[in-house]
């Protein structure tokens, strides 16, 4: 028993401050239910003389709070962990699939408007927001947990993909699709119903519209402060990453989502690194920049993927 | 509800086992569920409150009374019939799997005859 415990209520006092306000970490519904409850328990199991919380005593109220606020505090087995993160995975990809065509759409219009000579043909020219819409329709019906439909419209996206003439060929309508179809088949069997709620959509859509490489800072000349601020685009794109690592701590999901979504640059960087080795003739600055490439894109995914999937079996433990 | 699924988690086995003999308020729990594993099991409070929300809304393990001791609120948990059940059918899974190790005749069965 504590000195708390024994009479020492002023000794307890700034412990028990200190744990109310790591406590803030849990949504105030329930701390009105189980507040009370749980600092009496805290200070029950406190130290005699003890003023604060341990480091990894602070560390456990916060995570459980953040598990309680963000719902990932429900019974889950690794099973529902797994199924969970690869409908996210499926929604990641077709986000960054929807931005990516629709700056696409942009880029080829403002060809279109200002040099009529740069038009690929009407495929092309109907390709771009066709794509786009029926991208964006399906990244809808995933939200909706509708796999059925998510899974046509991706099919529909790949086909015009494929009909696509070879300069078209890029990762918005080619490797992110083929992931999405990968991951999105067996959710129509599963039929997880992992939507993300309004606030998540909202930070999904911005996180997509400013992290995911595309085609647009070609709508700026290159010398434009816009250029020169987007050519550090790829550093929030680490950030996100980074970001998603440390959030799988709270949410396993978010890990293996982001590993499994990154899937595609790994695989598009050690193509071009074979293209390059094989080819020869390159500089070497150029081997060494495809090297540098293949090792950053592949880590970016694998880490995370191995993170997610150890921080799983520790969630689902109890 | 949800209908918990054998096996039990570790934390989840003991957590119904220190309520086998009657109700007891958190604290009591944590201590008790790690003496009962031999220090192996040691929740957090966070972790024991998160667990004890799933195993209330599974019907597992329900709120006994409440009080006030020293100044503090407690609730005493108590194990339902149904957690009762399940413990019970968790312990004969590992006592027949323990069997297999320990008891030379449940080795004896073989499917197959050997060539």
């Amino acid at each position: 028993m504590s000195e708390a415990g024994r009479g020492g209520a002023r000794v307890s006092e700034p412990l028990e401050r200190r744990y109310r306000w790591l406590l803030r970490a849990y949504p105030a519904p329930y701390r009105a239910a189980r507040g009370d409850e749980l600092v009496g328990t805290l200070l029950d199991l406190a130290r005699p003389g003890q003023r604060r919380p341990s480091v990894r005593q602070a560390g456990a109220i916060v995570l459980c709070g953040l598990r309680v606020r963000t719902g990932v505090a429900r019974p889950r087995t690794r099973q529902d962990i797994w199924h969970g993160a690869l409908c996210l995975a499926v929604l990641f990809l077709l986000a960054a699939s929807t931005v990516d065509m629709l700056a696409e759409s942009v880029v080829h219009a403002d060809r279109i408007v200002l040099n009529r000579g740069l038009s690929l043909g009407w495929y092309s020219d109907v390709l771009y927001p066709l794509a786009t819409i029926v991208l964006a329709t399906a990244l809808a019906a995933a939200v909706r947990a509708r796999w059925v439909a998510t899974v046509a419209l991706v099919t529909v996206a790949l086909v015009l993909g494929y009909w696509a003439p070879s300069q078209l060929r890029f990762a918005g309508l080619d490797l992110q699709p083929v992931l999405a179809l990968l991951f999105g088949l067996p959710q129509v069997r599963w039929r997880t119903a992992a939507a993300p709620r309004r606030r998540g959509l909202l930070a999904l859509a911005v996180v997509a519209v400013l992290a995911v490489p595309t085609q647009l800072p070609e709508l700026f000349g290159p010398g434009s402060w816009t250029r020169i601020l987007w050519s550090g685009q790829i550093l929030l794109l680490l950030a996100v990453i980074v970001g998603c690592l440390l959030w799988s701590v709270v949410d396993a999901r978010l890990g293996i989502a982001v590993g499994c979504a990154m899937l595609a640059y790994p695989v598009l960087s050690l193509d071009s690194l074979a293209a390059v080795a094989v080819g020869g003739g390159y500089p070497p600055e150029i081997l060494t920049a495809a090297v540098v490439n293949a090792v950053v894109s592949t880590t970016a995914a694998v880490v995370p993927l191995l993170a997610g999937t150890l921080l799983a079996r520790r969630q689902a433990r109890l | 509800m949800t209908v918990p699924r054998l096996p039990l988690r570790e934390p989840t086995y003991f957590l119904l086992s220190s309520l086998l003999d009657g109700p007891l308020h958190g604290y009591a729990m944590i201590k008790r569920i790690e003496a009962l594993s031999g220090g192996g099991v040691r929740l957090a409070a966070g972790t024991l409150y998160s667990a004890l929300d799933r195993l209330t809304a599974e019907n597992l393990v329900e709120v006994e009374r409440e009080e006030t001791v020293n100044g503090r609120a407690r609730r005493y948990y108590r194990l339902t019939g149904a957690g009762g059940e399940v413990l019970r059918a968790e312990a004969a899974r590992m006592a027949r799997a323990a069997r297999v190790v320990t008891d030379p005749r449940m080795r004896g069965i073989r499917a197959v005859k050997p060539a």
